[in-house]
């Protein structure tokens, strides 16, 4: 093998990312081990006093599979995980099942007291396997079933989002009652030994005497002093060293950009086109779920006077806004890869175009199988034994079946194949610390942690199953999303000679040591209540705060540099052919900062998280955060690309324009006239009536502050179907360019800018990286 | 619906307290945004020719090793000052590879565009104009729901404010900013 180029930046880089990434790491191993020694016990039998069994493990488990494969984590929450519009489960079941003791204690004061110690009481034997219920708690559920039963599980009529018979098997329905009532035990049983509950106290219940934990007080003050001592820290170093790492270029540049319609195009890049067409149409269907998903809230029983709940509940329409979401981005993500790996090579090998179209092909079919079989799934219609492999696991996010599941990392892997096989000439040559390969391990680290979601199982404890499903969601949207963000903004201004190399490498480096210090340990701010031991809310919130750093400090950095590296460099001649590339990417640090940094923040401290879990607040960080910075990426990951793809006459600049321009100001109206304002008011719900009562009465307050959500709404839904129209007419009518390359391998002339010197000549025709 | 507070023996109504805490959350809001954004704007001006000091009064750069780069040419489309090193003493330099490309002498390009003209500047511009309009917005619906209550002066008197800041914002346009240029190189000249 001929020797390969030197790394281009000192081998320390290297060696403090890896060390980082190990730590980081590590104490999520930590945690992993501990989750399984101390979360919160299933019992092997529950009975009462006189010893007569009430359930068995096997129901219990069978019920959480039931509650989540007919769709209830996507209609309300347990430990305020799942959707909005219903209950949450837990809490709901704690506070009736204390007013029924209450009441049937005698109502008085003694009645309460003696509510709070039964239920306070752990009287689980861990060497029998057997818990005991008082009689109190054996009767209210019955009474709780029967409610449950009435308003949920079999409805006479559509209503609350759900439609009537919706689970038709007594068994199942009572299964799941026992699966809930498993949860609110864990929430108000003290640990042995310890003074607070299995998931620390939560909820806040007056009733069962539920409140704040001490651990989450010194641990919420511990975070901010992460947060400011690290913010400090990294700005104290950063302030020193910045001519070393940011975003910057200390070197004379100045290059003409190669019109697009002259870019040569590989076959691999022309069949991104129709990538990027079902980018633009999934993202439309998803407003459209999105904007019926809302709606029931203002209106529980159908849509304008249709009885919708009988074909599309609510369940329904949010599980599927949900998954058309990470559906639409990735889709982008896949074909920006695809588009960049010839850029990055000089070259492409044959049969790059046909696994593409394979690709294509097979995600299509994740996408709208996994889709239909959440909707066979939620209505019923699947056999119990094929309930959670071809229809829904139902976990919030990795709602689809194991079967999709595995079909989509099959497909990832196969991506990862084709950027491999785009990549191996340059890798060939090039030190494995160097940009090219970052990019491989980048994509690589995509399926990998989706990957992971595969030991969460329909039947896993909860605290257990619901860890390993934050390690899909979390770490793809906290780290290795990040990362590869980082590593396509980079890799672009590179390929445009906006930034070196050098330069480029350093700043993914850096940004690696940062996310894996907070970003990694950072998984556990969501298992702050859900059972795990109290370590995972210490190191959870002690860590996460040292994610904001980054967010906050890179991106407002990049965010200015955009603007000004485009318009610095680029010869006056031929005018730079990505405005609004540029301007989706400033926006995607804009809602980085916002989004993430701020409305994330806002609701990581445990003590406020003990009262907002569940609350419109974190959808009011999600939508910022997860359409504002991956939204926006792979809307200006469709642009950057679809420029070169489309004829010139087939783009349309203003139209562009537009759909930015509604796009974030729908954004960031529905959040400033909808999901924030309303969620600071139901945040004030729960500390003053009760998380129970934010969660179901306070919804009937407000339903005419729903619509305020409609401008938004609508502003957005205008930015999002005109790109639909101009990928249809550019993968109808790609653009044609005469072979790059004679399959001999011969190097591409593909390059997206020359350089110039200040006489005017070109200088150095800039391929590739490098 | 909201209930009433006491405190300090004066009754508050909740409800408005929280709308005046939002409108003040969105002014501020709305200005910080612009601010932070023109700053770093700014910030990644100066590390654009970082090692290279600017003299204001001379007009003229100083590179790292203490040759002078001098007024050269404008590019007008961009809106850039053009500043040159002789070509003679850069072939010369020993740190010639980590500075420029070409033989013809270091270049260094003068961003004299405002913050407000370039693309980001009007995207920042155009999101705190949308969250001072919100305010606008909130402020005439309190007005509508405490007409004729206590607390009715407080509302109006917030949506004076609140379609102030917008006119400001508004009016604030880049033609008139002139001032700007200075007022960021305060700003930006220290440690951040
Ligand atoms: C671009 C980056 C981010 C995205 C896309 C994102 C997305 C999301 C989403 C979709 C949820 C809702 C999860 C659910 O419904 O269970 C969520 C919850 C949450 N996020 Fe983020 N987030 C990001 C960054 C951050 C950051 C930086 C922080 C704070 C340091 C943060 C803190 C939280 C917290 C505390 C919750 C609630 C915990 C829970 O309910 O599980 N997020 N995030
Ligand atoms: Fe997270």
């Amino acid at each position: 093998m001929t020797s390969r180029r030197a790394l281009t930046v000192s081998p320390l880089w290297v060696q403090g990312s890896i060390l980082t990434f190990i730590i980081g790491f590590s104490f999520l191993t930590f945690s992993a081990l501990r989750i399984y020694q101390d979360s919160a016990p299933v019992p092997e039998q529950i009975v009462d006093e006189s010893g007569k069994v009430l359930f068995t493990k096997k129901q219990i488990l069978d019920g959480q599979e039931q509650f989540l494969t007919y769709g209830l984590m996507q209609f309300g929450t347990v430990y305020g995980h799942g959707a909005y519009l219903g209950p949450d489960f837990t809490a709901d079941y704690l506070h009736r099942m204390a007013l029924f003791m209450n009441k049937h204690y005698g109502d008085n004061e003694v009645a309460r007291e003696r509510t709070r110690r039964e239920l306070q009481a752990n009287r689980y034997d861990p060497t029998t396997g057997t818990l005991v219920w008082t009689a109190g708690q054996a009767l209210a559920f019955e009474v709780i079933h029967q409610h449950l039963s009435d308003s949920v599980y079999n409805r006479t009529e559509s209503g609350a989002g759900l439609k009537p018979n919706m689970i038709t098997s007594p068994e199942d329905r009572r299964a799941i009652t026992a699966f809930i009532a498993w949860t609110s035990w864990t929430a108000v049983a003290r640990r042995p030994d310890q003074t607070y509950s299995y998931t620390n106290n939560w909820p806040p219940e007056e009733l069962v005497g539920n409140t704040l934990t001490a651990d989450a007080i010194m641990w919420s003050a511990l975070s901010l002093v992460t947060l400011l001592g690290g913010t400090g820290l990294v700005l104290g170093v950063y302030g020193r060293h910045s001519q070393v790492v940011g975003w910057h270029e200390t070197e004379e540049r100045r290059v003409r950009f190669v019109p697009p319609s002259s870019v040569a195009l590989t076959p691999a890049q022309r069949v991104t086109a129709w990538f990027f067409l079902v980018v633009a149409a999934l993202f439309l269907i998803q407003n459209l779920l999105g904007g019926a998903t809302v709606h029931y809230m203002v209106e529980a029983g159908g849509f304008f006077g249709i009885d919708l709940p009988k074909y599309l509940p609510y369940n329904l329409t949010r599980t599927w806004h949900l998954q058309l979401a990470i559906f639409f981005v990735s889709t982008a993500y896949l074909a920006a890869g695809i588009f960049l790996a010839p850029l990055i090579a000089g070259r492409e090998p044959r049969g790059q175009g046909i696994l593409s179209a394979i690709l294509l092909g097979a995600l299509a079919v994740v996408v709208f199988g996994s889709l239909g079989g959440e909707y066979l799934s939620f209505h019923g219609m699947l056999p119990r034994g094929l309930r959670s492999f071809f229809g829904a696991q139902g976990w919030e996010y990795l709602d689809l079946g194991r079967f999709w599941m595995y079909l989509l990392i099959v497909g990832m892997v196969l991506w990862v194949v084709i950027i491999y096989r785009g990549l191996r000439p340059r890798l060939a040559i090039e030190s494995r610390g160097n940009l090219p390969w970052l990019f491989l391990y980048s994509s690589l680290s995509i399926p990998a942690f989706y990957s992971i979601g595969l030991m969460t199982h329909t039947q896993s404890t909860f605290a257990i199953g619901d860890f390993w499903r934050f390690w899909v969601v979390h770490l793809w949207v906290e780290d290795f999303l990040e990362l590869f963000t980082t590593m396509l903004v980079a890799l672009i201004f590179v390929l445009m000679g906006i930034v070196s190399e050098r330069y480029a490498t350093r700043l993914i480096y850096f940004d690696v040591m940062l996310y894996s210090i907070g970003g990694v340990v950072g998984t556990l701010h969501h298992c702050y209540f859900s059972g795990g031991p109290a370590v995972e809310m210490a190191m959870g919130a002690f860590f996460s705060a040292a994610e904001v750093i980054p967010l906050t400090l890179l991106t407002v950095e990049a965010w200015s540099f955009l603007q000004l590296g485009s318009r610095q460099q680029s010869a006056d001649d031929a005018p730079f052919p990505h405005r609004y590339a540029v301007l989706f990417l400033a926006s995607v640090g804009f809602w980085n900062f916002l989004g993430a940094g701020v409305f994330g923040f806002l609701i990581n401290l445990p003590v406020v998280s003990y009262y907002e879990i569940g609350t419109l607040l974190t959808s009011n960080h999600g939508h910022a955060a997860f359409m504002g910075v991956y939204g926006m990426l792979a809307l200006a990951l469709l642009v950057f690309c679809t420029r070169y793809l489309a004829q010139p006459g087939d783009w349309n600049e203003s139209l562009v324009r537009f759909s930015f321009w509604a796009t974030n100001i729908g954004l960031m109206l529905m959040i400033l006239g909808h999901l924030f304002p309303l969620g600071v008011l139901q945040l004030g719900d729960v500390v003053t009536n009760g998380y129970w009562h934010a969660r179901t009465e306070w919804f009937l307050n407000y339903p005419w502050l729903s619509w305020a959500r409609m401008p938004g709404d609508v502003v957005f839904m205008a930015g999002s179907a005109p790109l639909v129209w101009m990928t249809l007419k550019i993968a109808l009518r790609t653009r044609k360019s005469p072979p790059p390359v004679d399959h001999s391998g011969a190097a591409l002339e593909v390059s997206l800018y020359t350089e110039i010197t200040p006489t005017g000549e070109v200088a150095r025709g800039g391929t590739s990286v490098g | 619906m909201l209930p009433k507070l006491t405190a300090w023996g004066i009754t508050f109504d909740l409800g408005l307290v929280l709308l005046l805490a939002y409108l003040l959350i969105l002014w501020v809001g709305g200005w910080v945004l612009e601010l932070l954004a023109r700053v770093h704007y700014h910030k990644a001006q100066k590390h654009a020719h970082q090692g290279f000091a600017f003299d204001l009064q001379l007009d003229r750069y100083e590179c790292p090793q203490g040759e002078l780069l001098t007024l050269q040419t404008f590019d007008d489309r961009n809106k850039l000052a053009i500043y040159k090193a002789p070509a003679s003493s850069c072939n010369a330099c020993v740190l010639k590879t980590f500075c420029t490309p070409h033989e013809e002498g270091r270049h260094v390009y003068r961003s004299l565009a405002e913050f407000q003209e370039t693309d980001v500047g009007q995207f920042h511009r155009w999101l705190s104009l949308i969250i001072l309009a919100v305010s606008v917005v909130f402020s005439a619906g309190g007005v509508l729901a405490w007409w004729n209550k206590p607390g009715e002066w407080l509302v109006v008197i917030a949506l004076g404010v609140s379609l102030v800041l917008l006119w400001l914002d508004i009016r604030d346009n880049p033609a008139k900013s002139e001032g700007d240029a200075e007022l960021m190189a305060e700003i930006t000249t220290d440690k951040w």
